[in-house]
């Protein structure tokens, strides 16, 4: 029987089973909400296990409030979901302590991460805290990638970081109000600590 | 390189280095980038900025991870924190190698994600004063009073004080003639090292080159019994007399499994403490068909590889035991196992 000949069978669509997509509602800590697929939670260890331990229907997700994430504001919250969305369904590094051997950011991750210093550190934490290991693993190698081939004075202004007598003038007023035995200690352990000698360290 | 960082490069370099902080300038270009071009806008108001400093410990070890050795050497150096953690976190070395001699020690350190490696020289020069170089380009400094060797083993010790430390291999090569060479300033280092911890730099394999065995009973005792798997000694002066006895009684030779020791002068006395070796090569002032016969009788079972190589003195005729021993011929083939005489010396090997 050729195809042109074929009978027309009329398909019921309501019939056939659709596995429905179930979307969370989570709001941040500065009550911007967001609807997360129940697929990209996945790539959060933490949020899975929530959503796994609420058990929630799809009726539950619209009657009852949104899943509050307290210690992460509407900016970082934006980007992780959105990351989420993206590598949804990828499969997920088993987080071992370890830094993966090759980590490659992709074009996608690049683009997201495109933020100044003070977001990008916030997305960092915020992985760290839902446990999403690869966005961990990529927006750490950023990071790494900002310190490549400085100078310790490039990288200070990079990072932010204090020079030893900064941290020192801080520690210095921050004692002011401490005991003044105290203070000696650890004036006498910093000496030791400059003992080092003539080293290329 | 960013657009960012591009244009912040290009203006320190007409305005010079203080022209403005890093942070600031990013700040600034953040807020124009955005369309916000307000210049009395009061950053006080704006919510706290996250920092480097303020990330924990595992995730710092994470981004340092990421590291060649040369950049988290830079990132050591930019604060104490900064110091303190990368200290803490993992270092992992694919080869460090050690090499002292006349004039000039060499370390060099390759690093296991990208197998670049990274040399710094100590070279003695003139007046007494010591240059240091890194990558033969770079003069670091000078210091005078100290001798190149000693400054080297001070970085080198350095890095051994790593609390979480792996190295595949670790080469260590004392030539001959090193100028000012002090065995007692080697042990007293390696002792200022060695007191505040307990074994605890996973080595899979150690070679030396050295001028005493008191060298490798110093440097064993910083590694993990069990991870060392090969242990390669080498004497650079073939006549000095090398006392096995405290070596082989630490828990770094007894749990290794392929132990090599060469051009050392041994005592037919202390042969049998070398049986359980795949690999010497020794002196002895004599040995006779009994010796042969005793290491003919201690080879290890197959398929293990053995190479023994006994060595007699200048005038030895190792014929002569071949003959005492009713063999004909130079070379014996029995069990894979091939046993040569030649010369002043004896040889069994099996591969």
């Amino acid at each position: 029987m050729s195809v042109e000949n074929a009978p027309v069978v009329d398909v019921d669509e309501a019939a056939i089973p659709v596995e429905k997509k179930m979307y969370y509602r989570f709001e941040s800590n500065d009550k911007k909400e967001f609807r997360v697929s129940e697929l990209a939670i996945q790539q959060s260890e933490t949020l899975n296990r929530l959503v796994e331990a609420m058990g929630y229907t799809s009726e539950d997700v619209e009657n009852k409030p949104a899943i509050a994430i307290e210690n992460i504001d509407g900016k970082t919250l934006k980007l992780v979901f959105q990351w989420c969305e993206h590598h949804k369904g990828e499969a997920i590094p088993v987080d071992d302590g370890s830094v993966p051997k090759i980590v490659e950011i992709p074009e996608f991750d690049a683009k997201l991460m495109d933020i100044d210093n003070g977001l990008l550190f916030k997305l960092i934490w915020a992985a760290d805290y839902l446990n999403i290991v690869q966005l961990l693993n990529v927006s750490c190698k950023k990071v790494a990638n900002m310190a490549q081939g400085k100078t310790p004075a490039q990288l200070r202004r990079v990072y932010l970081l204090p020079s030893d007598e900064e941290d020192e003038a801080a520690k210095r007023a921050a004692q002011e109000a401490q005991d003044p035995r105290a203070r000696e200690v650890e004036e006498e352990f910093e000496e030791r600590k400059r003992q080092g000698g003539n080293s290329f360290f | 390189m960013t657009d960012m960082l591009k244009a912040y490069y290009k203006l320190q370099g007409s305005l010079g280095d203080d022209f403005m902080k890093y942070s600031d300038f990013e700040y600034w270009w953040r807020r124009f980038e955005k369309g916000l071009f307000d210049l009395n806008h009061d950053r006080r108001r704006d919510p706290k900025r996250y920092r480097l400093e303020d990330m924990t410990s595992k995730i710092l070890e994470r981004i340092f991870g990421n590291l060649e050795w040369k950049d988290r050497c830079a990132v050591r150096k930019t604060s104490r924190n900064m110091r303190d953690s990368i200290d803490a976190s993992q270092q992992h070395f694919h080869r460090i190698m050690l090499i002292a001699d006349t004039f000039e020690t060499t370390l060099l350190i390759q690093d296991n994600k990208s197998k670049n490696f990274f040399r710094i020289s100590y070279k003695a020069s003139q007046f007494g004063i010591l240059q240091i170089y890194v990558e033969e380009r770079d003069k670091l400094k000078s210091v005078p009073k100290m001798s190149h060797w000693e400054a080297a083993l001070q970085d080198f010790f350095l890095i051994l004080k790593c609390p979480k430390l792996k190295i595949e291999e670790l080469d260590l090569e004392f030539n001959d003639s090193v100028k000012g060479w002090k065995l007692t300033n080697f042990l007293n280092a390696t002792k200022k090292y060695r007191s505040m911890q307990r074994p605890h730099i996973h080595l899979k394999s150690l070679k030396m080159q050295i001028k005493s065995p008191v060298e490798v009973q110093a440097i064993l005792p910083f590694f993990v019994p069990g991870v060392l798997q090969q242990i390669d000694i080498r004497s650079c002066d073939s006549k000095f007399r090398f006392d096995i006895d405290r070596i082989c009684d630490t828990s770094q030779w007894i749990q290794a499994r392929d132990l090599r020791i060469g051009n050392v002068f041994c005592s037919p006395c202390f042969l049998n403490r070398l049986y359980h070796l795949k690999e010497f090569n020794v002196q002895v002032p004599r040995f006779s068909a009994r010796e042969v016969y005793a290491m003919g009788n201690a080879i290890p079972a197959p398929p293990t590889p053995i190479f023994w190589w006994l060595q007699g003195p200048r005038e030895f005729n190792a014929r002569e035991v071949r003959d005492e021993m009713g063999l004909t011929g130079d070379e014996t083939k029995s069990n894979g196992i091939t046993l040569k005489f030649e010369g002043n010396y004896i040889c069994f090997k099996r591969y």
